[in-house]
């Protein structure tokens, strides 16, 4: 017998992990499906001698990569920029560094503004409650008063401490009279029930065994709301069924490769901005036979990266960078805004982040590899330890070309079509890039590095897969309404970062779980928060 | 192992590939003194096809263990320019088994101060954040846009 619920949500990350919860939390009888299954926290590799060789193979942030029976492959030999991500419950939280801005209310308006791109039809104001319980779930460190955005409620949990390679970098700031602020991290920087306070260990990325880096696993999921939802593991979802302008249930794979149903009166998809593309893409039907909610043609078009330059600064005295959660530190937004003189439109993000442990350092995760040869030790040596970096991450506006599509020969194990990644960077953000890398260089050299090494696009750096299904009033030009509600079917809901409009240049989850929370409420009929201001 | 095993090539090449990429100095080993080819080849298969490797050894002379490591390395240097793929994949497998040997580590740790042992569970002291450092970006003017 087919089994049937009320609500049922592909995708246990970030935004689906949020979404289950808060229907829940209404009382909505909520199922979850997940391809992947629970990743222990105390099972990361950061606690054994193997961990960065785990890190660089069966824990490497891109699934081609890591190849696990969880993952999917990904096409992307048309892209500049390869997709990073993690099929789990909690989903890339499992990996992300938990760095959380939010866009600026000035993101969902750049067409106003800057007349580029396309303005949302919500605003940063309509998010502002759901941000906030959103960080309450997710526990955030931070330091009260950035002039970079607009108050935000009282962060209980001190910022964490800069290190030294930040240090020298924020003095810096200030002889140059640029902005710089400590971020807000999803971390504990106090103990909170089973969440202890960071030991400052290093990298995020592998699990953080103390679950002081929040993942939705250890977030929402552990939340006695989310008791009451039926969680499916290594299910993955082939197909969402419908009929004219309905959505009716989901055909999965089963841990054992057994094809199974399940029916639904609501569909979530909270896949992330590749994998719910590519699910509508496979859910064509003979009424939508380009897929599923794409009569305006627009599902899997508008990828956005947010293309990365990463400027590294080699200083003389040690700079303990294997230290302290690797992406979290401090931020500048100096050079956010659009400035006509510059050539380009819109800006970047300047974030500090901290160094590697010796193989790290070698290889040049995110910067250069340490040279071959007989000079190698000696490159080692003045590099290991002794550097602090400074991605410039840019605005990506959205081009119709940059686009997620089902590959014609690749499949993932069950013989599912894989994902097909096309994806150019922009001349606009190639300026933006060198701008920043350009200011960047000023930066360091003013913070004492002797020794400035340049990767002028991080290849490896698809952390924030956004754009793929956006929202938007009109639905010729749109998928979801700001709800996330579908224009083609009214029981269908799109929740992930493939309803951003546009993306700033901040890193996008804790708006991506914002917009979820605030859609679930939209779902079953609560009333929308507002805003106190 | 055999020659098919070794992509078409021999271990000699192999350990001068090695050579030549981390060579010995002082107390540090070369990465052919402490990296197996056994675990090199199981790492490579796993980073790019064989086919490829195969070509990219063709590159290289026959005689090419027996260079000193200037010439190696300028061979090494034009297979890399034909076959960049090879020559990264044969990176990436040599230093990420050269850094995680624990001999190594330990003369890294010797020099530098740095602890060999895993990141968890004994992290590193949490310092408390100094808000003092704000003390001139607290004086900064909002710096958002309000587009109401
Ligand atoms: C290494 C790394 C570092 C990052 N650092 C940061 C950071 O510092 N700050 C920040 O804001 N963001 C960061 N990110 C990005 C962040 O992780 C994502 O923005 C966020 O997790 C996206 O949430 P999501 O719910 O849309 O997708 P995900 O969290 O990716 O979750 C999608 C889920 O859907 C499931 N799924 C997909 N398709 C199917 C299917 N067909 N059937 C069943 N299940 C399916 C997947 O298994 C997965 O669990 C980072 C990402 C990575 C990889
Ligand atoms: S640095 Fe802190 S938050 Fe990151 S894994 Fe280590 S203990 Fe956890």
């Amino acid at each position: 017998m087919k089994s049937t619920c009320e609500f049922l949500v592909i995708g246990a990350g970030a935004a689906g992990s949020a979404a289950a919860w808060r229907l829940a939390q209404h009382g909505a009888q909520v199922t979850v499906l997940d391809q992947g299954g629970w990743v222990a926290p105390d099972s990361s590799p950061s606690l054994t001698i193997g961990w960065e060789r785990a890190r660089h193979r069966t824990h490497h942030p891109n699934p081609n990569i890591r190849k696990n029976s969880w993952d999917y492959p990904i096409d992307d030999s048309d892209s500049d920029i390869s997709p990073m991500l993690y099929n789990a419950i909690g989903g890339s939280t499992i990996h992300w560094g938990a760095h959380f801005p939010r866009l600026k209310p000035e993101d969902f308006r750049v067409k106003s503004l800057d007349g580029v791109g396309e303005d949302w039809p919500l605003s940063y104001f309509d998010l502002e409650p759901y941000f906030e319980i959103n960080d309450q779930m997710m526990g955030v460190a931070g330091h009260d008063g950035d002039p970079a955005y607009p108050r935000k409620p009282h962060r209980t949990m001190p910022a964490l401490p800069l290190g030294r390679g930040a240090e020298r970098i924020a003095a810096a700031y200030d002889r140059l009279n640029y902005h710089w602020w400590p971020v807000d991290a999803a971390i504990m920087t106090a103990d909170h029930g089973d969440r202890l306070a960071c030991n400052n260990c290093g990298p995020c990325d592998l699990g953080c065994p103390r679950k002081s880096r929040a993942s939705t696993d250890v977030t929402y999921w552990s939340d006695i709301h989310a008791s009451k939802i039926r969680l499916v593991t290594e299910a993955r979802v082939s197909r969402i069924l419908s009929t004219s302008g309905r959505v009716t249930g989901v055909t999965y794979f089963d841990a054992e490769g057994n094809a199974q149903e399940i029916q639904a009166e609501n569909v979530v998809l909270a896949g992330n901005g590749v994998g719910t593309a590519r699910l509508l893409l496979l859910s064509a039907a003979d009424w939508c036979p380009t897929g599923l909610a794409n009569s305006s043609d627009q599902v899997g078009r508008n990828l956005m990266f947010h293309p990365t330059a990463l400027v590294t600064g080699i200083f003389p005295e040690p700079m303990d960078g294997f230290m302290g959660p690797f992406a979290c530190s401090i931020y500048s937004q100096e050079f956010y805004e659009s400035n006509t003189d510059r050539g380009f439109v819109r800006g970047f993000q300047a974030q500090t982040i901290r160094s590697d442990g010796p193989l790290g350092s070698a290889l040049g995760t995110y910067t250069l590899p340490v040279a071959w040869g007989a000079g190698h030790h000696e490159d080692f040596y003045s590099q290991f330890g002794h550097t602090a970096s400074i991605t410039v991450t840019s605005e990506d506006l959205p081009e119709s070309h940059n686009r997620v599509t089902l590959s014609p020969t690749l499949k993932d194990r069950f013989g599912i079509a894989a994902p097909k990644i096309s994806y150019r960077v922009s001349e606009n953000a190639r300026k933006i890039l060198d701008f920043g890398i350009e200011i960047n260089r000023g930066v360091l050299k003013e913070a004492g590095a002797t020794d400035i090494r340049v990767v002028d696009l991080v290849t490896s750096a698809g952390f924030h897969l956004l754009g793929t299904a956006r929202m938007g009033s009109d639905p010729k030009t749109s998928v979801v309404n700001e709800f996330g509600q579908s224009h083609d079917c009214s029981n269908l809901y799109i929740v992930d970062g493939g309803v951003f409009v546009t993306v700033g240049a901040l890193n996008p989850t804790s708006t991506i779980q914002a917009i979820a929370l605030r859609a679930a409420d939209s779902m079953v009929g609560a009333q929308i928060l507002e805003s106190a201001r | 192992m055999t020659s098919d095993q070794l992509f078409g090539s021999t271990v000699a090449t192999w350990k001068a590939l090695l050579e030549t990429l981390i060579p010995e100095e002082g107390n540090l080993q070369s990465a052919a003194a402490v990296i197996s080819i056994d675990e090199l080849m199981g790492d490579l298969s796993a980073l790019s096809s064989e086919a490829k490797f195969r070509e990219f050894l063709r590159q290289l002379p026959e005689d090419f263990s027996l260079l000193d490591q200037s010439q190696r390395e300028s061979n090494l240097r034009h297979a890399g320019l034909l076959l960049p793929e090879c020559l990264n994949a044969l990176l990436n497998a040599a230093y990420t088994i050269y850094y995680s040997h624990p001999d190594i580590l330990r003369v890294i740790a010797e020099r530098t101060g740095y602890s060999p042992t895993p990141p968890q569970p004994n992290g590193y002291a949490l310092a408390p954040f100094d808000e003092r450092m704000l003390y001139k970006s607290i004086q900064r003017a909002p710096m958002w846009r309000d587009p109401h």
